[in-house]
């Protein structure tokens, strides 16, 4: 059987792309297996699904084989706290679609996956960074409305958004205590309302100071089905948060965590994960007072899930390396790695995305050695079993300046 | 440039008999005068005493094109005295300081920093680093604004920071002068200032002055009114210069009219009044003099193209560009005009001004020859210059690139050196250098690397095995975890 190169490939990629559901292998890789160092192994892919992973790996008969000679390969990167394809130009109004805006602080029902634009030029960026699915989470209000899981991939909305909602977006702006006193009363009207539906439809039931949308937007939450992504960062407001989920019974994920930490206990006993970029580090707020280096470790040493977040839509490129500093000050590096794959994958019900395992959807990333490592590049980034390019608008940038003037371009000869 | 400074140096060492003299509700004498009154401190430096060490065993990255592992470096008197491959020749009274495994570089230098002046945390009444209250406002002096218990300081020393320049804010077309700090612990900002270093000046393009001041419909509202306010600050100022020069030219006349005056002949004049002082238009003289360098906030490469123009036509130098995004555009331009570049691995996209970053802007910029700086604009990622600085090279190899190691280690080091005007002083592992020195425990590139220790002057500021209560009086007593 003839044997291609990765490298070989790679130069070739975007334009060999295999056809639908077609077998191949990448043999002699150093695989990341979820909660493991990278270490030697195959990769079988059938089409957009990994079928096996590991040193044990069965090659079907047929299967094209791809001779990955040593690389790096492991999940595509996970940013689950992102403006991604919502927003262009962060001082561009007309390019922003992440904030439902207007005076009402509750948005439950805003749905960024309508406003997800798959054609955004910082989708390459981020890919060419190994990234290949986020979570686009909208902005503003207490309630800011309901994220989408996407997978960088894809020229519309139909294909890219893999889930909506995915989570609902709340940030605890303010007093904690008054913005969780209309979280508690809108969970609570949520409840009524869907048990006393039929009644409201009638004018038979009190009215509510929520819209119709908004209250059912709170359905998928109030039956667990989707967590309630909460932004905090102070310890007493996590605090405050916990009590919330556990008396309305609700899930709830953390987002920011800087102080999390000091709950790292009360957080792992409450099976409440928490997001965070490990270089905030120092007072930048006042909620941040005991934001430490080693957040991250802390939290997965007492057992919390842990995922990393760049919470930006234009330096997705930059979670690997905030993955390496978490490792820097004391996180293991399987988990650290797992907290930018597998873990945000868990947290948000994308259990097929993250990981190298059977059945998995087959997002991989070729690295050139270790991919927390400043000096590691990308070589190549397969969604769904799809081998892509890392190319983006910067590269043609680089390519019409490599040599001076770069433009305006030279003048054309004169028509026949 | 450094010569005309050099002598407001020495002129701050006159005996304080002979500058009281000169008395403070005098007219001065001269732009140099004018400068040394400004810049007179009352707090003493800090004066700790200064260990003669050998630092040996670890890998020495000089930043000045050598690479010695193993290496060493002999501090003495708060310099560095040797600095070579192997061992060491004894010394006799220095400590030897066992480096085995470890890199040594210069200390890190940030060439745009906000540290002080925005302070940590994000406290409203700490938002001092942008007078917003006219676009030229360059008379205004980031020092005057620095605190030095910003917590983040000494976060910056524990990512192997040793001097810094702390500028105004760009929401003005001028903001007013920045400056050159070594990063120690005192109890004002005048005790860290970098001794001898220049003050500079913040100037910024594009879209944040006709934001700012066309929210308010004032002036600038577009690109056109940045420019126009530029070149008429300069054209007062050109003024301004001549006035005073004519003053200072006119010293022995004076002193002649006033000799005459105490011997009490009728017939003379009264005495001449000086022309108006004005701090703006003394921190523009001095810009036009050559003495403040200028550090220009500027993306867009058209718009720093507009910026050469009103230097040229005012006759000034830009010293450096900050953020420059669409520098390697017109990098045969910088290049030959000897203007160096300050600029981020890969910030981009959060302006529209900010759209054409690209990862290999620095490394495009050292191939061509411009003086290429990575800062940090951040009091987070001033905590790991050394990981941009990693970045950026990575990104340049990535597209086949050559760019080695030490050219990269200039871009935090003997480049920002340049950019502050201390490359005399500061920037590399060389003899006569002030000892600023970061040993890391791992390649300073690597992401897994962190300071192990941080002297400056020959002093050891940070420890990583013995840290204790935290610098900042900020931080004193807020509850540990």
């Amino acid at each position: 059987m003839r044997t291609a190169r990765l490298v070989l490939l790679l130069a070739a990629a975007g334009a060999a792309t295999p056809a639908a559901a077609e077998c191949v292998a990448l043999t002699g890789a150093r695989l990341a297996l979820t909660g493991a160092e990278p270490a030697p192994g195959t990769l079988v892919l059938d089409g957009a699904r990994i079928a096996d992973a590991g040193p044990a790996a069965r090659i079907p008969e047929g299967c094209r084989r791809i001779a990955a000679d040593g690389r790096v390969v492991t999940p595509g990167l996970i940013d689950v706290s992102s403006s991604l394809g919502l927003t262009e130009i962060d001082l561009e109004p007309v390019t922003a679609d992440q904030d439902a805006g207007g005076s009402d602080p509750v948005r439950a029902a805003f749905r960024v996956a309508d406003g997800y634009n798959p054609r955004s030029v910082l989708i390459p960026v981020a890919r060419a960074g190994g990234l290949t699915s986020a979570l686009v989470v909208p902005a503003g209000g207490l309630v800011a409305g309901q994220a989408a899981w996407v997978d960088l991939f894809g020229a519309t909305q139909r294909e890219a958004v893999r889930r909506s909602p995915a989570a609902l977006v709340v940030a605890l702006d303010g007093p904690a205590g008054a913005a969780l006193r209309r979280l508690r009363e809108f969970l609570e009207d949520a409840r009524l309302f869907a048990s006393r539906r039929a009644a409201w439809e009638q004018g038979q039931s009190r009215q509510f100071p929520w819209s119709r949308s908004d209250l059912e937007a709170l359905r998928p939450v109030i039956e667990r089905e989707i967590p309630l992504l909460v932004g905090a960062d102070r310890a007493g407001d996590i605090e405050a948060l916990l009590r919330l989920a556990e008396e309305q019974a609700i899930r709830v994920v953390v987002r920011g965590g800087a102080e999390a930490h000091l709950l790292a206990p009360e957080l792992a006993a409450a099976g409440v994960p928490v997001i965070v970029d490990p270089l905030v580090y120092g007072p930048g707020s006042f909620d941040q007072i005991h934001a430490r280096p080693d957040n991250a470790a802390r939290l997965h040493a007492a057992g919390v899930t842990v995922a990393i977040s760049t919470f930006s839509g234009h330096n997705l490129r930059k979670l690997r390396q905030l993955a390496g500093n978490a490792v820097r000050d004391g996180l293991p590096w399987a988990a650290a790695f797992e907290a930018i794959t597998a873990a945000p994958a868990r947290i948000f019900g994308m259990e097929r995305h993250g990981r190298l395992a059977p059945g998995s959807v087959a997002n991989l990333v070729v690295w050139s050695g270790d991919p927390l490592e400043i000096d590691s590049a990308v070589l190549s980034v397969w969604i769904a079993g799809e081998p892509l390019a890392p190319r983006s608008r910067q590269t043609e940038l680089y390519e019409r300046y490599r040599s001076l003037p770069g433009t305006p371009p030279a003048a054309l000869p004169l028509p026949d | 440039m450094g010569g005309a400074f050099r002598s407001l140096v020495a002129l701050a060492a006159l005996p304080a008999a002979l500058t009281a003299s000169f008395g403070d509700g005098e007219p001065p004498r001269s732009r140099a005068q004018v400068e040394e009154r400004a810049h007179r401190g009352s707090e003493p430096l800090p004066a700790d005493p200064a260990p003669a060490f050998v630092l040996r065993g670890g890998t020495v990255l000089t930043a000045a094109g050598s690479r010695h592992e193993p290496g060493y470096v002999v501090v003495s008197d708060g310099r560095v005295t040797a600095v070579g491959p192997g061992e060491p020749s004894p010394i006799e009274g220095a400590t030897l300081v066992d480096a085995t495994g470890l890199y040594v570089t210069p200390g890190l230098i940030d060439a745009h920093s906000h540290l002080g002046v925005y302070p940590a945390p994000d406290f409203l009444a700490h938002a001092d680093g942008n007078e917003m209250s006219a676009p030229v406002t360059a008379g205004a002096w980031a020092e005057h604004a620095l605190w030095p218990q910003d917590p983040g300081i000494e976060l910056a020393v524990r990512g192997g920071v040793t001097s810094m320049l702390v500028l105004p804010g760009s929401g003005n077309l001028i903001g007013g002068r920045g400056v050159a700090v070594r990063l120690v612990a005192a109890r004002g900002s005048r005790a860290m200032r970098f001794p001898g270093a220049p003050d500079v000046l913040k100037m910024a393009c594009g879209e944040n002055p006709k934001r700012v001041y066309g929210a308010r419909s004032l002036a600038p509202q577009t690109r056109m009114g940045n420019v126009r306010g530029q070149r008429e600050a300069f054209f007062a100022a050109a003024r301004y210069r001549l006035e005073w020069d004519h003053w200072f030219d006119r010293a022995d006349e004076r002193e002649a009219a006033a000799a005459s005056r105490r011997k009490g002949r009728a017939a003379d004049k009264p005495p001449e009044l000086p022309p108006l002082r004005d701090a703006g238009l003394d921190t523009l003289a001095e810009v036009l003099d050559g003495r403040v360098l200028v550090q220009w906030h500027c993306y867009r490469a058209d718009d720093m193209l507009d910026a050469i123009q009103v230097a040229d036509e005012a006759g000034f130098e830009i010293r450096a560009f900050h953020h420059a995004l669409e520098a390697y555009k017109i990098r045969d331009i910088l290049a030959e005009r000897q203007i160096a570049v300050a600029t981020w691995a890969d910030w981009w996209g959060f302006k529209i001004e900010a759209f054409d970053g690209i990862e290999e802007n620095a490394a495009l910029l050292a191939e061509a020859g411009v003086r290429a700086v990575i800062k940090s604009d951040s009091a987070i990622d001033v905590q790991r210059l050394n990981q941009e600085a990693g970045k950026a090279l990575a990104a340049a190899r990535r597209s086949g690139l050559p760019l080695t190691e030490d050219q990269a280690l200039r871009w935090v080091t003997a480049n920002p050196a340049w950019a502050l005007g201390i490359e005399d002083q500061v920037g590399t592992l060389e003899p006569g250098k002030r000892a600023d020195l970061v040993v890391w425990d791992a390649h300073p590139f690597s992401v897994y690397a962190r300071a192990r220790w941080v002297f400056i002057d020959g002093r050891l500021r940070y420890d990583r095995e013995r840290e204790g209560r935290p610098w900042s009086d900020f931080m004193l007593g807020q509850q540990a975890p």
